[in-house]
């Protein structure tokens, strides 16, 4: 009986004789389909010659496009993709739409494979950028740049978002490798009628009346930050928004680029750092929040749960059509009154152009028209931060995207996003996250968290 | 399965001539014209499948874990570094911690239940014992997910788990999987609820096979309802017990959708396990080398409890 059940049970089946024969013929053979490093090749691009921008109208020319957007950024898309269609009949663009959660998974495979598509939405960094110059698999713009005068059309900074070293070591400074079209920013959602209740107005002028707004939240029984992070990474926004204010923007931005020297172990970023572990302490933020998700938070707040709410325009949509009126949006305010505003934000993930590409040239010409001020009208009304200072809010966008909009113009005009910092290592976001989570429990000292990370950037960029 | 029949060598006379018997049956087929060859035509497409969606992918994944590889640019072979660094780290071995405080929340508790259950539920003939088993059954259909989030609102701050507290006079507004202390506790238990019906459903049909006489006799003898448990249903439950242990012991192991969807692996660092640190190192960090020792070493690991349990539960009954 027993000696039925093991012969029987898949886990403790011996092999024997010709099975075992067949059994290591088959380890052979993958062994030999195997046996050669991983991986592609890198810097073997050759299309580097003499750049057109006029497009070819003699001959069928198709471009595949892929993205991960989704709604009204999808659909905007799909305008422009139609727009160019019509401007240049004789070019098709295919689009190859894949979510988000798969896109970053695939992205290395697609484009090192032989189909690999014209254009390409690629995150910024090191996560989805970083590898694919590394693997010479992105073709670098600069020469496209300059001939349709991209530098001088948006702020330097947004520019160098998308800009890499070959040795993918370092961002910020380099070759250009894609244009975004869009941008995205933090700051802080309002429930109107509870800052009513509790005699709080906005704008606020610094750091510290902000505070006091929490600590009036507070002292009436309220959530002051409604916030969800069991995802782990939505406390971020809160301690880069507070180091955005206290830490000159660019020594942020050069330890976020890689920049040698650059450190995380500066007064302003042990102020911030300090200042949201206080909020934490003094319950200014949802004690809940490293229970519960950020989808969660987001609905109670919406049900009016919370007074405040520090995330991006991506939650604009949702909130606008569960609140309405009775939500509204403002600029995380500077350490001292009158200093221009930094936000947490970016430009949207950036366009590249794969360099396997047969048309680099046609890619570049819809990727100029993607994001030429005569396109920006499109872009705004599908929910991107217009990046030129054509994109006027559309005259029915909802009162909390316009709201969001003016914000967002005041923080472009004065160059003043200080981008994420889980962009400064391929590894920071796991590295941080977690720490910020152990910082709001108590469990560490700022000081803790500032060496942690620092390491891991030191570990990064040796 | 005829390959391992024809791979056995026979060990008893009786055996051997039934050994010399197919073996002379099968010659006599192929000089009626069947190649010998025919039974590995049945067995083909499975091993087919195996080496391609199995064996393949495992040599792959050995193969890999020899290399710094980011998963797109040319990999450079670094021999057993990436095994030397992985059971260096310290966070690993945080992460195989927490798999032991499943394997006793995914495996011990439940079979436990299970057999507890399971003994109750043969004794007597219930009304509605059909409708029993399907409820406690219930948590295997559903998917890891779904399962993941509905427990992640009932122990949110104002959840179901809270609710109830309150009922017994405890007031709470903790956020369990917020907790450093409680956060893996609470996910492990989880596990319980999923696997308690599991095993009670294979003890029951165990139950069910045990020769009643056994438990009329037991009667006559005087013995009660756990004398009656520890002599007969527990000695004919062996079977289904090391079932039942290999299958929640893997589940334990190798668990990564619970912990996904419910923490990501926090607070901090305090609910990750070895299938949350593959997925990070493979899809975040980009170190599918390093990814890929840590999805072997798990592989050994479970390869090696599972022979021991099997072993051991052997070796009980001989």
């Amino acid at each position: 009986m027993r000696h039925v059940f093991f012969q029987q049970h898949p886990l403790v089946k011996r092999q024997h004789g010709r099975l075992g024969a067949v059994a290591s013929m088959v380890v052979a053979a993958s062994l030999a389909l195997t046996a050669c490093a991983p991986g592609v090749q890198a810097g073997t691009t050759s299309n580097q010659g003499a750049i057109s921008t006029a497009v070819p109208a003699d001959k069928k020319i198709t471009l595949t496009l892929s993205h991960y957007e989704t709604g009204g950024g999808a659909t905007a898309i799909d305008q422009l993709v139609k727009g160019y269609e019509k401007l240049h009949p004789n070019v098709t663009v295919k689009i190859a739409y894949t979510s988000f959660n798969d896109y970053g998974k695939r992205i290395k495979l697609t484009m090192s494979s032989a189909s690999a598509p014209d254009i390409a939405e690629v995150g910024q960094a090191y996560v989805m950028t970083g590898p694919l110059v590394k693997a010479g698999l992105l073709r670098p713009l600069d020469d496209y740049a300059k001939a349709y005068g991209w530098a001088s059309r948006f702020k330097a900074g947004l520019l160098d978002e998308a800009r890499f070293q070959p040795d993918a070591k370092s961002f910020g400074t380099g070759k250009l490798y894609g244009m975004a079209l869009g941008g995205n920013m933090a700051g802080i959602f309002y429930n109107k009628n509870a800052i009513t209740r509790l005699g709080i107005t906005v704008p606020f002028a610094n750091v510290a009346d902000f505070e006091k707004a929490l600590s009036t939240a507070k002292a009436a029984g309220d959530i002051p930050i409604a916030l969800g992070n069991s995802d782990q990474w939505p406390a971020n926004h809160i301690l880069s928004t507070l180091i955005s204010q206290y830490e000159p923007q660019q020594k942020m931005l050069g330890w976020i680029y890689g920049k040698a020297g650059a450190t995380f172990d500066s007064a302003g970023i042990q102020r911030a750092t300090e200042t949201m572990a206080s909020w934490s302490a003094k319950q200014y933020i949802d004690p809940a929040a490293n229970g519960i998700s950020m989808d969660d938070s987001l609905s109670r707040f919406a049900k009016g749960t919370g007074v405040f709410s520090i995330s991006g325009n991506w939650n604009v949509t949702q909130l606008s059509d569960q609140m309405g009126d009775n939500v509204g949006f403002t600029a995380f305010p500077p350490a001292k009154t009158g200093q221009p505003l930094r936000a947490t934000g970016a430009t949207t993930s950036p366009y590249g152009i794969s360099s396997k590409s047969k048309n680099p040239d046609v890619a570049a010409n819809f990727i100029d028209y993607m994001t030429a001020p005569a396109a920006a009208k499109i872009l705004t009304a599908g929910g991107y931060a217009p990046l030129t200072s054509k994109g006027q809010t559309p005259a029915d966008a909802s009162p909390l995207q316009k709201e969001f909009n003016t914000v967002w113009s005041k923080v472009l005009a004065d160059d003043g996003l200080t981008l994420y910092l889980d962009w400064a290592t391929t590894n920071m976001g796991d590295t941080l996250f977690p720490a910020i989570q152990e910082l709001m429990a108590g469990k560490i000292t700022s000081k803790n968290l500032i060496t942690t990370v620092q390491s891991e950037w030191v570990r990064a960029h040796q | 399965m005829p390959s391992t029949l024809a791979a056995r060598r026979p060990s008893n006379p009786a055996v051997a001539g039934l050994w010399a018997k197919q073996k002379a049956s099968a010659k006599k087929r192929s000089q009626l014209g069947g190649p010998p060859s025919i039974p590995y035509l049945f067995v083909g497409p499975a091993i087919l499948f195996t080496a391609v969606f199995v064996i393949g992918p495992l040599l792959q994944t050995l193969w890999l874990s020899f290399f710094e590889w980011d998963g797109v640019s040319l990999g450079k072979w670094v021999g057993i570094a990436n095994y030397v660094a992985a059971l260096r780290n310290p966070q690993l071995l945080q992460a195989f911690t927490h798999s032991l405080i499943f394997v006793i929340t995914f495996c011990a508790l439940p079979v436990f239940l299970g057999m507890v259950l399971a003994a109750m539920l043969s004794r007597q003939k219930l009304r509605g014992l059909a409708a029993f088993r399907t409820i406690l059954f219930l948590p295997q259909v559903i998917s890891m997910v779904v399962v993941g989030v509905a427990w992640r609102w009932m122990y949110a701050d104002n959840g179901t788990v809270n609710q109830l507290l309150q009922l017994v006079g405890i007031r709470t507004t903790t956020a369990w999987l917020g907790d450093f202390t409680w956060a893996l506790p609470f996910i492990a238990i989880i596990g319980t609820w999923v696997m308690s019906g599991l095993c009670m459903v294979l003890f029951l049909a165990g139950i069910g096979k045990i020769d009643g006489e056994l438990y009329d006799a037991a009667k006559v003898d005087g013995a009660g309802p756990i004398r009656e448990f520890l002599s007969v249903t527990f000695p004919g439950l062996r079977q289904e017990l090391s079932v039942a242990v290999t299958i929640t012991i893997i589940a334990a192991l190798r668990s990564f959708d619970l912990v996904y969807v419910t923490t990501g692996g926090g607070p901090g660092t305090s609910t990750i396990v070895p299938g949350t640190e593959i997925y990070r190192l493979a899809f975040r960090a980009g170190e599918v080398g390093a990814a890929s020792t840590i999805a072997v070493l798990l592989t050994l690991i479970i390869f090696a409890v599972v022979f021991a349990i099997t072993r051991l539960l052997r070796e009980e009954q001989s």
